[in-house]
């Protein structure tokens, strides 16, 4: 054998089989291959100077468009491919000028130190080619500067802009940097029309060791004094253009010029040139005049910052925001700034090393709980709409203060164990330490920013936290939180969204995890931002939410090797296909993954319990009940064991074994289930919490099961109510809501006909929302059930033909045949002959290939068939159809479906001219009819109608009377139509011949 | 001339270019050699280089070597052998010249792509690792050369003596010698590979 001839075998002989030598000898051959590249498509693809459409930078962006070009280099839009993320991409293209590379690191570098609202976000800086790029967030609502100049914007919008971008400055102050460039067009807005300050490219260093700030040591290298005139001339404060030493007040001066010249239309200073303005903003010259529409409080803040010396202009850029809005900040900061302030605040504050015997290594921080936090919280537990805000203030702070005594008492004994455990335990107490430090602090937060529902809870949270005494006798498994992330802020962000979550408060959960992914531009955290959207989509059950955010979250998490969170990001994802898209075999699936992750990340005791309910709900969503049953069992169990129990999975788990108990014709049990939910929720969770809205929503389906409709009415309402101040009328949670609402309001007592339309109205809009197929189509249905009785048949069947083609894309049969039965209904209605026997003729074939020859529920499909018979006069077919419906039910059936078959029977009779059977049927199903609460309004009117056609004075009278007096206690419209078959009913008088 | 000429190159570019050449019409015969030979060169570059960046500067330098060298080239080999010899230089060159350039300072924003590509790299293997990267990855533990020796040998399929001259073992007329030597290096090369394929593979059983 020739080993080294290049296409013969090339494997070394090894006294392997044949087969084994050519497999390795395909391999080398593969391992050595260097395929041809064409060289013009490598440059075009790797030059950053000439990047196009599909241009790829670093391997991982890919170019969507450029966005424009500047000094120093062009801004492209681009897409970071694994994360799917549009980004902006700031590419230094002069690569020869060190000095404009070393500028655009500068910049990165610092803005990147900066996590604010109102500053851009920089995620990533590289090289390539020797050519330096920014990654930053891509904000599509372009710049201050276009936003003034697009339109006239009423001065408080202009003003409120500007305090934006000044809090953005205030935060750049804060960590000792003066913009030095600040201007309209350095001042981008999102598309949430938020200002966020950017180019930091003249940055400079500040030191003011009187003022508290905490210039950050890593930015070191940033130079402290001008060495030349930078910036731009038109709002560079008179010391930039001398040279003179810059503090953060030159950043004052340049808003107060644009801000200036944003609410005047013009300079503040005289001249026309940069070198007049120049002169004159040196020596003080003002243009004189100006518009009256501001008010003179804005006028006065803005004249105090364009003060030529420094030292007259606001203290800090804060007073200025104050002087500007009239607002004093303090001590609220945190209500205003939001969250990425927070992490600021508490990093201002930092935290001293414990005191008590020196021991190895470094100690962590004490816990802060500052002065101004507490007074913070007082003022608002006591402005709070709580009955008793001071008391539970005093009683927070004294459990703050119990826990820093336990945190202290623990560190005291980890640093007692220092001289007998080795580094790594030691490390991993102290860890376990700081993992219960960030905990107490994203709590303070959250209640320092917190509605009156969570602080109402604030107790239970504090009750909630790790114990640190834990720490000091810790498990060797133990892991500190999985956040490989240095910055504290990560943990904090996390702690906070996920208590925001716990309490139900979305919005802030939202917050708190967007800042988290703006701080985090890949890994573990970045992953874990993504993860908590998916958790905050799946509690909302916004199922749509869930697949948006769940694909790249279960990317990031792999790109992370989070185990944890891949699995968790599965199991919402089984949980939004089996109840979301009722696509059984994609949860299954979905599930199925989830569990390989999860024993990829050691099997979480929590993500165990989950992964138990969700299979469960997968089993019970796909109508296997008794595994559902099983598994909904163990879940609950296993909630109750964790350390702290799970509400939330033991809540979840018994509303779905309600389900299970009703679905198996035990109602009361399923109810009994339920009532001992909403006493668990009420008690741990509060019943704001958004879990109570959906133990409320169960109880409407049993209570309706069980025929109590004016408690289901009830629940419904309340459920319906809490959901709208939860997520808004037409939030996808509340699709169901809407749609039971809608449906039980039929029956209720008094005419609510426009509330049950509108209510099925907001259904449909919700559960568009939430991607709910089913009950679009459910709501499309009932709105044209609704609109049939509003006598409105044109509205009747464009929802109908809405719902049809909903229907069609469902693949579910019996969905179809439903809404077959509509339109069918729709034409009987219209009289339309044909129309109806066809399409009534679909339904029925639907519903029998769907429901088997004698299920009850084909008595509707029976009806329509006979109904769509009397349209045609065809009298004997309805005849026939009306018997076939009666041989449903027995004749001591309890069911609705009885009478109204003998009516339909006595119809047919009276058509054919059989006037003695049918007046037999018709007093078989009058006293029937008469034993049910609400007997719909198209079926009384027909029991009059065959009254009216057997022409028997007294009874009809007396069925007349009945059917008045029942629409009269209904307050339905429909007793006019009623007066029209009494006026059009030639009745036989007394001494007529019969 | 012993090489025989492998079945995917034409035999004219050689007369072609020894005619241009001639006439010294440089400029036209360093197009048709980048023209002819460039993206199987590039080819090579981008998988023998570390990065992109590095196979991008070593093909610019192989071009302005082609039209430096073309002059002074005798076509004592083929225009294909020479090319190669040419792109190892120029690879060797700029392989150099970074090994010299200093390597930052303290926190670079510049090791955040490191880090990046690290992190990636480290989640390939998280997801099961291309079988492609793998072999990659697994030829990328041999020595440059022996790396460049069996691409020549099994991938581009040049003969002994082209790849003797590729590496400037030999003279011309007098590649016999060197062409043995490098019989044995392509052995061992080539068994080391194997092996650490079969380990790979036992790894995966």
């Amino acid at each position: 054998m020739d080993l080294d001839g290049p296409r013969d075998s090339i494997a070394p002989a090894s006294g392997t089989s044949r087969e084994t030598d050519a497999a390795l000898d395909s391999e080398i051959r593969r391992a050595v291959r260097a395929p041809a590249v064409d060289p013009g498509s490598f440059f075009a693809h790797a030059g950053l100077s000439q990047l196009g459409p599909g241009s790829r930078i670093d391997d991982t962006f890919v170019v969507e468009r450029r966005l424009g070009r500047g000094g120093m280099g062009v801004v492209y839009l681009a897409r970071h491919e694994t994360l799917d993320r549009l980004v902006a991409v700031k590419v230094c293209t002069r690569r020869t000028s060190a000095s404009d590379t070393a500028r655009l690191l500068r910049e990165a570098r610092a803005t990147a130190a900066l996590v604010h609202p109102n500053i851009v976000v920089v995620h990533h800086v590289g090289t390539m080619h020797g050519q330096v790029y920014v990654v930053m967030e891509y904000l599509s609502g372009g710049t201050l500067g276009q936003w003034l100049r697009a339109q006239a914007h009423p001065w408080p919008a202009i003003v409120a802009k500007f305090c934006e971008a000044a809090e953005g400055l205030a935060a750049a102050h804060a960590r000792g940097f003066v913009h030095r460039d600040f201007k309209p067009d350095n001042v981008l807005l999102g598309e949430d029309g938020r200002a966020r300050v950017g180019d930091f490219g003249l940055v400079l260093g500040y030191d003011d060791d009187d003022d508290g700030t905490d210039a950050d040591a890593t930015l070191d290298d940033l130079p402290r004094r001008a060495t030349s005139v930078a910036g731009t001339p038109r709002y560079m404060a008179p010391e930039q253009h001398t040279m003179g030493p810059l503090t953060p007040s030159a950043d004052q001066f340049s808003l107060c010029v644009a801000l200036y010249e944003a609410l005047w239309g013009h300079h503040p200073f005289q001249g026309d040139t940069a070198s007049e303005i120049s002169a004159s903003v040196r020596r003080g010259r003002r243009v004189t005049g100006g518009a009256r529409h501001v008010p003179r409080r804005i006028r006065r803040a803005i004249e105090r910052g364009l003060a030529v010396d420094p030292r007259q202009r606001h203290a800090s850029m804060h007073a200025l925001v104050e002087a500007l809005t009239g607002r004093r900040r303090w001590p609220r900061l945190f209500g205003l700034l939001g969250v990425g302030a927070i992490a600021i605040g508490l990093a201002w504050s930092g935290g001293a090393t414990p005191s008590g015997p020196s021991c190895r290594g470094p100690r962590p921080e004490t816990p802060q709980w500052s002065r101004t936090d507490r007074t913070a919280l007082r003022e608002q537990l006591s402005e709070s709409s709580l009955r008793d805000g001071r008391g539970l203030a005093t009683r927070f702070e004294t459990s703050i203060d119990t826990y820093l005594g336990r945190w202290a008492d623990a560190e005291r004994a980890v640093c007692a164990q220092a001289s007998r455990i080795d580094d790594a335990d030691l490390d991993r107490r102290r860890a376990c330490l700081r993992a219960a430090t960030t905990e107490l602090h994203a709590t303070v937060a959250a209640m320092l920013d917190a509605d009156a529902a969570t602080l109402s809870r604030g107790l239970e949270l504090v009750q909630r936290l790790p114990d640190p005494s834990d720490c000091a006798a810790l498990d060797p498994t133990w892991r500190a939180g999985a956040l490989p992330s240095e910055d504290p802020r990560v943990g904090e962000l996390l702690a906070r969204s996920r208590i925001a979550r716990d309490v139900g408060a979305y919005t802030r959960a939202r917050e708190a995890a967007d800042t988290l992914l703006a701080l985090a531009p890949d890994g573990r955290a970045y992953a874990e931002g993504l993860h908590e959207h998916v958790m905050i989509a799946a509690e909302e059950r916004d199922y749509t939410g869930v697949h948006q955010h769940g694909i790249p979250a279960l990317r990031a998490a792999i790109e992370a090797s989070a185990a944890d969170l891949a699995a968790s990001t599965s199991a919402r994802l089984a949980f939004a296909s089996s109840a979301g898209e009722g696509h059984t075999q994609r949860a299954q699936d979905w599930l199925d993954m989830a569990h390989t992750w999860a024993s990829q990340a050691g099997e979480p005791p929590t993500l165990m319990a989950e992964l138990e309910l969700l299979q469960g709900i997968v089993h019970l969503n796909a109508h296997d009940d008794e595994a559902a049953r099983v598994h909904l069992q163990a879940a609950r169990e296993q909630a109750q064991a964790l350390d702290p129990p799970s509400t939330t999975i033991e809540v979840s788990a018994m509303l779905n074994l309600g389900t299970c108990l009703t679905r198996a014709d035990r109602p009361e049990a399923g109810l009994s289930i339920l009532e001992e939910a909403d006493h668990l929720v009420t008690a741990t969770l509060g019943d704001a919490h958004p879990l109570h809205r959906t133990v409320l929503s169960q109880q409407v389906a049993v209570y309706h099961r069980l025929g109590k409709r004016q408690a289901a009415l009830e629940r419904s309402r309340a459920s319906v109510e809490r959901g709208i101040a939860l997520y808004g009328a037409d939030g996808p949670e509340l699709a169901n809501d809407w749609l039971n609402f809608g449906s039980l309001l039929l029956f209720a007592e008094g005419d609510h006909l426009q509330e049950a339309i509108d209510a099925t109205t907001h259904a449909i809009t919700s559960a568009k929302a939430a991607g709910h197929v089913k009950t679009v189509c459910s709501a499309m249905t009932n709105l044209g059930r609704l609109y049939i009785l509003d006598g409105d048949l044109e509205q009747a069947l464009h929802w109908a033909e809405q719902a049809r083609a909903v229907a069609e894309t469902m693949n579910d049969q019996t969905q179809q045949a439903v809404v077959e039965l509509l339109v069918a209904s729709i034409h009987v209605e219209r009289g339309d002959a044909d129309a109806a026997t066809t399409t009534a003729q679909r339904a029925f074939d639907l519903a029998q290939t769907a429901l088997g020859d004698n299920d009850p529920e084909l008595f509707r499909y029976y009806l329509v068939l006979g109904d769509a018979a009397i349209v045609a006069r065809d009298y004997a077919r309805a005849l026939h159809t009306s018997a076939r419906t009666l041989a449903l039910f027995p004749e001591d059936s309890p069911n609705i479906g009885r009478p109204v078959a003998q009516l339909r029977m006595a119809e047919a009779l009276a058509g054919l001219d059989r006037p003695e059977e049918a007046r037999r049927h018709v007093e078989l199903a009058e006293p029937a009819l008469a034993t049910f609460d609400a007997v719909d309004v198209t079926t009384l009117l027909r029991l009059a109608k065959v009254r009216a056609a057997l022409g028997d004075a007294a009874p009809f009278q007396a069925t007349i009377a009945w059917i008045r007096a029942d629409l009269v206690r209904r307050e339905s419209a429909d007793v006019a139509e009623l007066d029209d078959i009494v006026l059009g009913t030639p009745l036989p008088r007394p001494g007529d011949p019969p | 001339m012993t090489e025989g000429r492998p079945r995917h190159v034409p035999p004219e570019i050689d007369d072609t270019v020894r005619e241009l050449a001639a006439a010294a019409q440089y400029d036209e015969a360093t197009a048709l050699v980048i023209h002819r030979f460039g993206p199987e060169i590039m080819g090579l570059l981008v998988a023998l280089c570390h990065h992109d960046s590095q196979a991008g500067d070593a093909y610019s330098l192989f071009c302005e070597k082609v039209w430096k060298a073309l002059p002074a080239f005798r076509f004592d080999a083929s225009v294909r052998t020479w090319a190669y010899v040419l792109a190892r230089r120029a690879m060797a060159d700029v392989k150099r010249s970074d090994a010299r350039r200093p390597h930052g300072g303290g926190a670079s924003p510049s090791q955040l792509p490191d880090l990046c590509e690290r992190a990636r790299s480290e989640t390939q293997s998280f997801v099961k690792t291309t079988r492609k990267l793998e072999l990659r990855e697994l030829r990328a533990e041999l020595s440059e050369d022996d790396q460049l020796l069996l691409v020549l040998r099994i991938d581009r399929e040049l003969p002994w003596d082209a790849i003797a001259r590729v590496f400037e073992s030999s003279v011309p007329g007098e590649t016999a010698p060197a062409a043995a030597t490098l019989r044995k290096r392509f052995q061992r090369a080539k068994l080391r590979l194997a092996t650490a394929l079969r380990a790979r593979r036992g790894d995966h059983d």
